[in-house]
């Protein structure tokens, strides 16, 4: 039997149609490739800038804040230290920032194709997975030039970083909403984003931190993360109490994010 | 006859004037509105802006296997009508009911890149609008020959000329997967006469076929050679529904043209 549609201007409250999800599939991969194929183009270096970049920002962290500022990194090297931070952290912000005008970026595919608006913030988070991994080779480099050793507790990284992208795609369906409909968020993010950077154990070790500040960066689901992650290269306990915090964060995060983009949706064709 | 498109007193409603954006969309407002509600007081920003009707109570039917032409002048909401009809935008009231899985074909060469060589484009302008990775490769013969670039699949398409473009996109546009409803908004107007031509055979092909298509365009020679009925809406009013001589004669009217003899309507000659 054909299916019938109804068009009308009721709007559910809560609409995810998962059938719809699963027939438009294919196009998630074709966008996905498009941005990787297209990113280096017309670069000197081309593929190499996916390695040069986290590793120039790893030079300079460290000669800024461990030379000159003199923060110390007990139990890591500070390059390997602050680069375990600048994994999760860089490809949170590229990602949520690619991830925000994804909407408003492809309005000749809004306007013209009909698949689930959801597909195009979310191939923004895949593709930018392409970068991570590439950067994320780099740190075994860096382990083998530091001789730091090697364990099994490294495949904590796995979860963790499921648990990096989970907390991007929510982060980034909410601003991709937002900024659909009112254009400020695409000018408060980035100064958010790199304000966010200083409340997050990214250049310094949270136990530097005073105990009586500690319970702000708690708020942050990138503390549990980040310490998460360089626990799995120091062989040291994973600070599970954080990560629980982490997790509950995600889940908070998705499903808002969700919710708002799937509520703000019907209006992105109108409005953007 | 079974109609498959049933549209029963659409109308559709975007802001105008100087505020688009309506003043209680912008964030200040936005919270200023929250605040005030939760204070208890009413706010007056809301509803103050400017409506603008693009379509008008429209109300009609496309049978299985017609072919429903669309005509009127540019704004008078052809493409909002379709856009409807596929899903893309709600209507502000009334209601469509589609039996079967729609297509649109509202725009050429969508998600191509100017970085990207004219095969890869083949391949995200193809997926973007619908088709399988395999099912490309399966086609890919049959797309490159519709084309003839094959000696400058390798090049980024930025190199191409403007006809080359068009050519490559096309191409794809004319192998995708033909759903039981087609929907096109005014596509086939740019390309060449000898394109145009290759277009018209297709879309006969598909009507012979048993695919209905609901098709928007100027070119009076295509609907007076393909639609059973056409629709002519004049500033987003339903003018005219009816045999598309009748439609095609009311739409010249308006624009005060003389409707050349009969004869002369061929596709390439409008």
């Amino acid at each position: 039997m054909r299916q019938t549609t109804l068009i009308t201007n009721q709007v559910k409250w809560w609409h995810l149609d998962v059938a719809k999800l699963w027939r438009h599939r294919q196009i998630v991969g074709f966008l996905v490739w498009r941005d990787i194929a297209v990113r280096y183009k017309q670069t000197y270096v081309g593929i190499l800038w996916v390695i040069l970049q986290p590793v120039i920002e790893m030079i300079v962290f460290t000669l800024v804040f461990h030379r000159f500022v003199g923060i110390r990194s007990p139990g890591l090297p500070y390059p390997v230290f602050v680069y375990l931070g600048l994994l999760p952290w860089t490809y949170f912000t590229s990602s949520v920032s690619r991830m925000m005008t994804s909407i408003v970026g492809e309005k000749a595919l809004m306007t013209r194709i009909v698949f689930p608006r959801l597909y195009l913030p979310l191939s923004k988070a895949l593709s930018e997975l392409a970068d991570f991994l590439a950067a994320f080779s780099v740190l075994f480099l860096l382990m083998w030039i530091y001789s730091v050793p090697v364990s099994l507790q490294i495949f904590w990284i796995v979860p963790l970083f499921v648990l990096t992208v989970l907390v991007a795609v929510g982060t980034g369906l909410l601003l991709a909403g937002a900024h659909a409909i009112y254009r400020d968020i695409g000018l408060i993010v980035p100064y958010f984003l790199r304000i966010m950077m200083f409340v997050t154990p990214v250049i310094y070790p949270i136990k530097t931190v005073s105990p009586q500040w500690q319970w702000l960066l708690r708020f942050n689901p990138f503390t549990g993360i980040i310490e998460g992650f360089r626990s799995a290269i120091m062989q040291t306990a994973m600070p599970l109490h954080l990560l629980a915090d982490s997790a509950i964060a995600t889940c908070v995060l998705l499903l808002l994010g969700l919710f708002v983009f799937q509520k703000l949706e019907p209006r992105f064709m109108d409005e953007i | 006859m079974e109609s498959v498109i049933l549209v029963e007193g659409i109308t559709k409603c975007y802001r105008s004037g100087e505020h688009v954006i309506p003043p209680h969309r912008m964030l200040k407002n936005e919270i200023e509105h929250i605040v005030r509600r939760c204070c208890g007081k009413h706010s007056a920003v809301r509803e103050s802006h400017r409506k603008f009707e693009a379509l008008k109570d429209i109300s009609f039917s496309v049978q299985k296997g017609e072919c429903l032409g669309i005509l009127g002048k540019n704004g008078s909401g052809k493409s909002t009508l379709i856009r409807i009809i596929a899903g893309l935008t709600k209507p502000s009231a009334g209601s469509v009911t589609v039996h079967g899985e729609t297509g649109i074909l509202a725009g050429v060469g969508l998600g191509m890149h100017p970085e990207l060589t004219g095969r890869e484009n083949i391949y995200i302008s193809g997926g973007i609008m619908g088709l399988s990775k395999r099912t490309i490769d399966e086609r890919m013969d049959a797309i490159i020959e519709f084309s003839e670039l094959e000696h400058v699949l390798a090049t980024p398409i930025k190199f191409y000329s403007n006809g080359m473009r068009a050519r490559l996109s096309f191409s794809v546009s004319i192998h995708l997967d033909h759903p039981d409803i087609l929907l096109i908004d005014e596509v086939l107007a740019a390309g060449d006469l000898a394109f145009q031509q290759k277009c018209l055979e297709r879309m006969e092909t598909l009507i012979k076929g048993g695919t209905t298509i609901v098709l928007a365009t100027h070119s009076i020679g295509y609907l007076s050679h393909l639609a059973d009925n056409c629709i002519y809406l004049r500033e987003g009013r339903l003018a005219e529904w009816g045999k598309t001589n009748i439609a095609i004669a009311a739409y010249c009217r308006d624009i005060r043209i003389q409707l050349p003899k009969k004869e002369a309507l061929s596709p390439v000659h409008l």
